[in-house]
């Protein structure tokens, strides 16, 4: 009996010795992740209460796969775990699934996700479907307003825009979140500047310099529409007015943060309309000199660099390869990039799965937990990529624009030294020698102020300034010149 | 009969012989009277073609005289920027 006894007592020694062997975690005293099985809805809605919303991705879109028909409940997780994460992960819901009545968040979902498809009018008829309580109500008007925009259809479009400035505003006084209050305003901005887009293209430029003028110089958006403000007084041909606009992106502010080679464009554009050729050429030689290098640098980085390389994404984030961004060129381009909403929101999302990793870290490792860490590895490699992918579409679109923009300004050089030509030919000259700048040819509204520049650019004076250059068109004859001179010696 | 043949013959060689001689006489009296001969052109001449007149008719009818007219200057396409579409687009782009 004894030694029965003591044969069991070995064995079941034994096999606990093995057990830990197995599982060595048993052994430690971390905390126990108690997550009961269940159905797929059942494991997200426990994740998402124990906030880890990354987690609960892969649970979620499960339960969408295998579910026939989407229950009002199934549709609020959805909601949820949408708001938590980002509404890409949900796009594999498919327009079958969803049921007449559908609720808050579905709708948006599903026309991201027929925008992006670019199924127009599908997209339309979800966004149009939107609640006027959803949170994101007024980025739905944006999206509808835009749609309609690219459809040619400016009145519809036009109401959009004003919905969406009007739900945005009254969501951002209600709610306390600093980071929704940030959201709604650049929404409201985004929706104000399209409004002044339209009345650009309907040629009614003294409407879209006052819609422009309602955007706030702390806005997230004012930088970008500096340009198009710029445009707007070129077309009114108060060149002096977008020139000094244009300067502003010089200003220690922003030289290092904005960069659109379009400005220089315009800047060329507008010396030339002021017969200005000396200035034009400076403005041409400048651009041609200074973005050269840059081209070949992105160029050689594209190239040796593929698409699913993670390289881009080190080079944003990574401080220590400080010296070879600055030796790419690609500190300006990774300064514009930290203003635009989805880098952001794709850094942030890296941020959060980390978070969660090391959440989940926290617990007693078993074969749920390392699971669930390994499907938030690969998310996070999925938004590293999405990082990635980012920044080479932005180093490819500002590649071809700057090659585009250098064909434009050889053609406006072309144009200055034909347009010369032609007064040698005709012994004709321009009026050259009068003063360059006078505040006589200063353009102001009512509302506009003067203060005198003298090389210092003032945060608060930003975006106001104005050259008081006199146009150089007046053209002399130089036979009509030489007479005169003759007769006023023979007078003396 | 003989007499008759005789004095053709005679006839005949001395005929051949002043053939003969006459081009050696015509030579040798050239050589003697060689000379150089200078010959000179005008070195200027006036011609009036305001009163010259063809008579006739234009075989080929057209003109062919160039008008006098302003020097026709081209101008290139300068850019312009007409709407802001694509800048609407790559702000949704840009947004999620």
């Amino acid at each position: 009996m004894r030694i029965s006894l003591l044969m069991a007592l070995i064995f079941s020694c034994k096999l606990l010795v093995d057990c830990f062997a197995a599982d060595p975690s048993l052994l430690s005293d971390l905390p126990r992740l108690k997550i009961r099985k269940g159905s797929a809805a059942n494991v997200a809605k426990q994740l998402l209460l124990k906030r880890l919303p990354f987690s609960s991705v892969y649970y979620v879109q499960q339960m969408i796969n295998k579910t026939e028909k989407l229950s009002a409940e199934d549709m609020l997780l959805i909601s949820h775990a949408a708001y938590l994460t980002s509404e890409d992960y949900f796009f594999n819901i498919k327009q079958s699934h969803l049921p007449a009545d559908r609720g808050e968040g579905i709708d948006f979902i599903m026309g991201l996700k027929l925008a992006k498809l670019k199924q127009w009018n599908q997209a339309l008829s979800y966004f149009g479907n939107m609640l006027i309580d959803d949170r994101n109500y007024a980025e739905g008007r944006l999206y509808m307003g835009s749609i309609y925009y690219q459809q040619g259809k400016q009145v519809l479009a036009r109401q959009q825009f004003s919905l969406c400035i009007q739900k945005a505003k009254e969501r951002q006084t209600e709610t306390d979140d600093r980071s929704l209050k940030h959201y709604y305003g650049h929404l409201q901005d985004s929706c104000q500047m399209d409004l002044a887009r339209i009345a650009y293209h309907d040629q009614n430029m003294n409407a879209a310099v006052d819609a422009y003028d309602k955007i706030n110089k702390r806005s997230y958006r004012w930088p970008d529409l500096l340009l198009e403000k710029a445009w707007a007084t070129y077309q009114m041909e108060d060149y002096n007015r977008a020139l000094g606009l244009l300067v502003t992106y010089k200003s220690p502010f922003l030289r290092d943060q904005i960069f659109f080679p379009e400005a220089e464009v315009l800047t060329a554009l507008s010396y030339f309309r002021l017969c200005l050729w000396q200035d034009t050429f400076r403005v041409i030689s400048h651009f041609y000199r200074s973005y050269a290098p840059w081209v070949l640098a992105w160029r050689g980085l594209l190239q040796s660099e593929g698409r699913g390389s993670d390289k881009y994404y080190r080079l944003v984030t990574d401080e220590s390869l400080k010296p070879e961004v600055e030796k790419l060129h690609l500190a300006t381009l990774i300064n514009q990039l930290r203003t635009e909403v989805k880098f952001h929101l794709l850094l942030n999302r890296v941020e959060k799965i980390n978070y969660e990793i090391s959440k989940l870290a926290r617990y007693r490792q078993n074969k749920q937990i390392k699971r669930l860490i390994g499907r938030l590895e690969r998310l996070k490699k999925l938004k590293i990529k999405a990082v990635s992918r980012l920044v080479r579409n932005k180093m490819i679109t500002l590649t071809k624009e700057l090659t585009r923009f250098a064909f434009e300004m050889f053609n406006i050089k072309l144009e200055m030294i034909s347009r010369q030509k032609n007064l040698i030919y005709r012994d004709e000259t321009l009026v050259a020698d009068r003063a360059r700048g006078s505040l006589n040819f200063v353009k102001r509204k009512t509302n506009q102020y003067f203060w005198r520049f003298s090389g210092e650019f003032w945060a608060d004076e930003l975006g106001d300034y104005s050259f008081g250059l006199q146009s150089n068109c007046e053209i002399k004859s130089k036979k009509v010149a030489h007479t005169t001179r003759v007769r006023e010696v023979a007078s003396e | 009969m003989n007499r008759v043949y005789d004095f053709l013959f005679w006839a005949t060689i001395t005929a051949l012989v002043i053939a003969l001689m006459t081009p050696a006489i015509a030579n040798g009296e050239s050589s003697k009277g060689k000379e150089n001969v200078v010959y000179k052109y005008k070195q200027y001449e006036f011609i009036d073609l305001s009163n010259m007149k063809v008579n006739g008719r234009l075989a080929a009818p057209g003109d062919i005289s160039v008008k006098k007219r302003e020097r026709r200057h081209f101008k290139r396409q300068l850019f312009n920027r007409k709407h802001f579409k694509s800048n609407m687009v790559r702000d949704i782009k840009t947004l999620r």
